[in-house]
């Protein structure tokens, strides 16, 4: 049975209508995976096999009986572990969520079991969303399935790897300041952070809300373009999210491969002399090339403040934090150290127990920058500097539709390899960082491999809600380079780590 | 400012913060936390240098909040408010003595 | 020598706002309820989970607002405090700091006859925290019902020169809320709470004295005795040479005095910064007029109206605005029958001395039950007597003065050949008191009413048997000389 199960999200969910395939076998099939590949992997945290089942039942049952069924119906699908579910433990990778059981689902979680997919379980993340490498999650390391030796990417590193693996057919991640599209890149496949306000926070576990978004990663374009349908718009219990309709992507995903009257810009800032791959940089410059082919205009644009994205980043990011996990105090919820004293030990063992050493430095770090007597030189001159950052993509975008850039200087880099510098692992998020100051919708997708076999990152930023801008040039871009549908060989194995 | 310069942060600067965010480190992580701490201020200090005079804030929250209609509640079942809890009595949270 | 002093007080008032839901979730605001009952994930401070703004407190905001002469400041940013207390569920309270929605307001006080103006600083929006109980067991209990419960917090300016400005002006204030419908301003459920700034300084000195913050007041006189208490204590250390800190105080109303609260562990430092799950709060300008042309009457133009227009007494007119309900009560009344003077004194001293304000919507007396009663008796169908009499019955059995007359024949008798013949009948029924009279004492009159009335049953119109009786024992005089 297992050959004749269809690869990709919408594949799998046209064999599923045409009644080629039922619920339960494309559940028991990617739960067969998960049991003989995860082991390797580590990309769930959770795996809800009972739930998953009952539940495609049901829809095959619904099916049966002829009920119309909603747009996803019964493809399975893994979440990251920061989104709500209701009655399934979410942990965020912490300690202090262990054992932690929502009463309610996240928006994004309602609207895909509206279209009745299939939610398989939970998956591995730095703790907190807080990491580039998925190696901050409290409980296991998630490995890269191209090369089992190497990280993932992060934060949404068990999202990325799940789907590459064939794990789930698509997954939800978050991306906070390149935690969607930087593991993408790492473990090739698409993952897109759509505009701020696009897709409804809430039930998202919070690391800096005015830079989080939840999107969707998936095998290729198309398929991401699916599941982005299914979660976006408008919610009413998101303050921040905005009314503006959802683009019909029909006619940008539409296999015409014609890019001709679009303007792209490749900013001089994103392919510096140094600290850019070469590998890295030839495969975005023949992609860059493939566009051009495709009758894209590129044109030469400056984002001159991007030198300052990373330490903006960084104080927003970490004095927000600062605040959002103020509520896990361990009173309502969460680790509660054994037998306090007092109220104050309750509080400060508790959350130092609890947290580990990359979300307490984050925590610091965002304390510091709100304190009395240092606001205004770090989170107060940083919310202004993001503006210049902001004011630098609006005058890019006077002149072109798109920016094309690099995901990450590097691809995969080998687990441990970082992790006792901090700075340079923020450095490695340079190129994904300021769409998410700027709130614009960002897009990465393979482009090729390295002289290693890893894959690499194409990262494409539009302007804000243009979401399908940006799929009609990465499905152009995807059907023309043929760079879609690679898949690391099983089983997964480490690969020998050059240098 | 506590910051010298080469940003090395006063070991007493960092407890301060540490107790600010109700966070205890261990004495043996505190002397790593405070290098780090002072090599992301180290890098974050080239934003001094940079003229923001005049320029407003971005928060990109959005324009304008919306108001909330009446009826809109995410329902508890009995006693879910506390099926988290760490320590419940009854329906209460309990936490030691607040003096 | 001795210093002359000044006191300068500025008070911080908090009032609950009067919505059925929380300022961010969906949960009632209703006082009391079973622990921790009226929860949801927002107001527990859940993780993942988003607040969204509650369009009726913005407008009872914008009404106390508007009542008070602010201005409206668009757009207003909510922000984040934090601080971590176990009844504080996200470590921060969500209110509002920089850009209060309101500013620059004032409110007329009266103190010893004379009128002078308070200015209103500010008026922000927050939620409120829940409360910790101290269980037997020597554990806190934390109820979070009252968590995100809408308060406005409105900040005066420092104004104020004594203890009596301060209640005068406190007074103000409360009748203001209650008047508009903002805020219930019950202090001892603690929807109106008043915190009081402090300071002294030699009289002509502009600069400001050192303040101390104080809390715990929960009565009027309660904030009366601790300003005054705290003034003097200002003075008593400043003239023996000490010095004040700039402390938080707690009144002890059953000491009579003030202390210094516990240090806390560090200084303040709450990290305000605006709150990012809140875009800034926009109060288009037609809507700010919308809310000035709904504001009603307010207390002293309520009793203008009620001295200048219905000729009531400044203490008739100070009584029925003790509670919005009475004005209300009084007005319908009014409109149904215009005796205004009569229709306060059976309001104020017959049904008030019975039902208490809090009852009186449900009461069978209603406004125009009690102006009929009063209309019957301004024509001259019943006595004031017999309206007594038949007030009560309307207290008991919940009829109409019309039902009762009717039923029971207390219609008075106004037809004078009738009233003549019950006299008449009383005269000659009684030669002995007749006699009495003729020989001069005019005392037995008296009896002879009392005879009448009680032949009657009390219906015949009072004045025309006094005239008729008047008359007729003259004839009988006459008759014998």
């Amino acid at each position: 049975m297992q050959h004749a199960m269809p690869e990709g999200l919408r594949a799998l969910r046209d064999a599923l209508v045409a009644g080629q395939v039922s619920a339960v076998e494309a559940t028991r099939h990617h739960l067969d995976r998960i049991e003989r590949l995860d082991a390797a992997v580590g990309a769930y945290l959770t795996v809800d096999a009972e739930g998953a089942l009952a539940q495609a039942h049901a829809i095959d049952a619904r099916r049966r009986a002829g009920e119309a069924l909603g747009a996803l119906a019964g493809v399975p699908l893994g979440l990251k572990d920061n989104l709500l579910t209701q009655g399934l433990r979410t942990t965020c990778a912490s300690r202090m969520l262990d054992r932690f059981v929502p009463p309610c689902d996240a928006t994004v979680v309602r609207r895909l079991r509206e279209a009745d997919a299939v939610v398989l379980g939970k998956l591995n993340m730095d703790e907190f969303a807080m990491g580039s490498s998925t190696e901050n999650s409290a409980f296991q390391v998630t490995r890269n399935p191209w090369d089992l030796r190497r990280a993932p990417g992060g934060s949404s590193g068990g999202s990325a790897a799940a789907v590459a693996a064939g794990l789930c057919a698509g997954a939800l991640g978050s991306d906070t300041g390149g935690s969607i599209r930087q593991p993408a890149s790492f473990c090739g496949v698409v993952g897109l952070k759509p505009t701020y306000g696009r897709v409804s926070r809430f039930g998202l576990i919070a690391f800096a809300s005015s830079l989080d978004q939840v999107g969707p990663m998936a095998r290729d374009v198309r398929d991401t373009a699916t599941l982005f349908e299914a979660i976006g718009g408008f919610d009413p219990a998101d303050s921040t999210s905005t009314e503006a309709p959802m683009p019909a992507l029909g006619s940008a995903l539409r296999a015409d491969g014609d890019l001709s009257g679009l303007r792209i810009g490749l900013p001089r800032e994103y392919f510096p002399d140094e600290g850019l791959a070469p590998d890295v940089r030839a495969a975005v410059e023949s992609a860059v090339e493939v566009l051009r082919g495709l009758g894209a205009e590129i044109v030469s644009v400056s984002l001159p403040h991007t030198q300052y994205a990373i330490s903006t980043y960084y104080l927003i990011a970490t004095a927000e934090a600062s605040s959002n996990l103020a509520r896990f105090d361990g009173v309502r919820y969460g680790h509660r150290t054994a037998a306090p004293a007092d109220l104050q030990t309750l509080y400060a063992r508790s959350r130092g127990e609890a947290f580990g050493l990359e979300v307490a430095r984050r925590i610091m770090l965002g304390t510091f920058a709100l304190s009395a007597g240092y606001q205004d030189a770090y989170y107060g001159k940083a919310a202004q500097v993001r503006t210049l950052i902001r004011r630098d993509f609006e005058a890019a975008f006077a002149q072109v539709d798109a920016l094309v850039t690099p995901t990450s200087p590097t691809t995969a880099f080998p687990l441990g390899e970082r992790l006792a510098d901090p700075l340079q692992m923020y450095l490695a998020d340079i190129f994904t960082i300021a769409c998410n100051l700027a709130g614009l919708p960002g897009l990465s997708m393979p482009c090729g491999f390295d002289a290693a076999g890893l894959p690499i990152g194409l990262q494409l930023l539009g302007r804000p809600f243009d979401e399908a801008g940006l799929f009609r040039i990465a499905a152009a871009y995807e059907d023309a380079s043929g760079t879609a549908g690679h898949r690391p060989r099983e089983p997964f194995v480490a690969q020998e780590v050059p240098r | 400012m506590s910051t010298s310069p080469e940003h090395d942060l006063e070991p007493a600067t960092v407890a301060h913060i540490a107790r600010l965010a109700r966070l205890e480190i261990a004495p043996e992580a505190a002397e790593r936390l405070r290098r780090d701490l002072g090599a992301i201020l180290g890098h974050i200090e080239q934003l001094t240098g940079l003229d923001t005079t005049g320029v407003p804030p971005t928060t990109l929250s959005g324009e304008a909040t919306r108001l909330r209609p009446e009826g809109l509640r995410v329902a508890l079942a009995p006693g879910e408010h506390v099926a988290n809890a760490p320590d419940h009595e009854d329906a209460a949270f309990r936490v030691p003595r607040v003096l | 020598m001795s210093i002359r002093w000044e006191a300068v007080i500025g008070l911080e008032v908090h009032c609950q706002l009067l919505t059925r839901e929380k300022l961010f979730c969906g949960c009632p605001t209703t006082f009391g309820g079973a622990v921790n009952d009226h929860t949801c994930p927002i107001c527990l401070g859940f993780p993942g989970v988003m607040p969204v703004l509650n369009g009726e407190a913005v407008a009872l905001a914008l009404t106390a607002g508007l009542a008070l002469d602010c201005r409206v400041r668009s757009p207003s940013v909510f922000a984040r405090k934090h601080y971590f207390y176990p009844d504080l569920p996200k470590g921060y309270q969500v209110t509002q700091y920089e850009a209060p929605i309101l500013e620059f307001g004032h409110l007329a006080i009266e103190v010893d006859g004379a009128s002078r103006d308070i200015g209103i600083r500010r008026i922000h929006m927050e939620e409120d925290a829940g409360k910790s109980i101290h269980a037997d067991s020597g554990a806190t209990l934390v109820d979070l019902n009252r968590a995100g419960v809408p308060l406005i917090e409105i900040v005066s300016d420092p104004d104020l020169r004594s203890a009596d400005e301060a209640v005068a002006y406190l007074k103000a204030l409360h009748e203001i809320v209650r008047f508009t419908g903002v805020c219930d301003g019950n202090m001892e459920e603690g929807s109106f709470r008043c915190d009081a700034n402090v300071s002294v300084r030699p009289v002509g000195q502009r600069t400001l004295g050192t303040r101390t913050e104080l809390k715990n007041m929960n009565t009027f006189r309660g904030v009366q005795r601790a300003v005054e208490y705290e003034i003097a204590r200002h003075i008593q250390v400043l003239e023996d040479g000490g010095r004040i800190d700039q402390e938080t105080r707690l009144w002890d109303e059953n000491a009579g005095r003030s202390r210094a609260m516990r240090g806390k562990e560090d200084a303040h430092d709450y990290r305000y910064f605006p709150e990012p799950d809140l875009p800034p709060l926009v109060v288009a300008p037609d809507r700010v007029e919308a809310v000035r042309a709904a504001l009603p009457e307010l207390p002293r133009a309520i009793r203008r109206r009620l001295v200048e227009d219905h000729g009531l007494s400044t203490y008739d007119a100070a009584v029925l605005t003790g509670e919005p309900a009475l004005v209300r009560w009084f007005d319908a009344a009014v409109a149904a029958h215009p005796n205004a003077k009569a229709l306060c004194n059976w309001l104020t001293t017959e049904l008030l001395g019975r039902v208490p304000v809090s009852a009186l919507a449900a009461c069978p007396v209603t406004p125009e039950r009690l102006a009929r009663l009063v209309a019957l008796i301004d024509d001259q169908t019943i006595s004031g007597k017999i309206a007594k009499t038949i007030f009560e019955k309307m207290l008991l059995s919940g009829e109409t003065p019309d039902a009762i007359i009717d039923a029971e024949g207390l219609r008075q008798v106004t037809d004078t050949g009738a009233i003549e013949a019950t006299v008449r009948a009383v005269v000659a029924a009684n030669p002995a008191q007749v006699a009495q009279f003729r020989a001069g004492k005019t005392t037995v009159r008296g009896f002879f009413i009392g005879q009448i009335m009680r032949q009657s049953g009390g219906k015949l119109n009072p004045a025309l048997v006094n005239e008729i009786l008047d008359r007729l024992l003259a004839q009988a005089t006459d008759q014998e000389t």
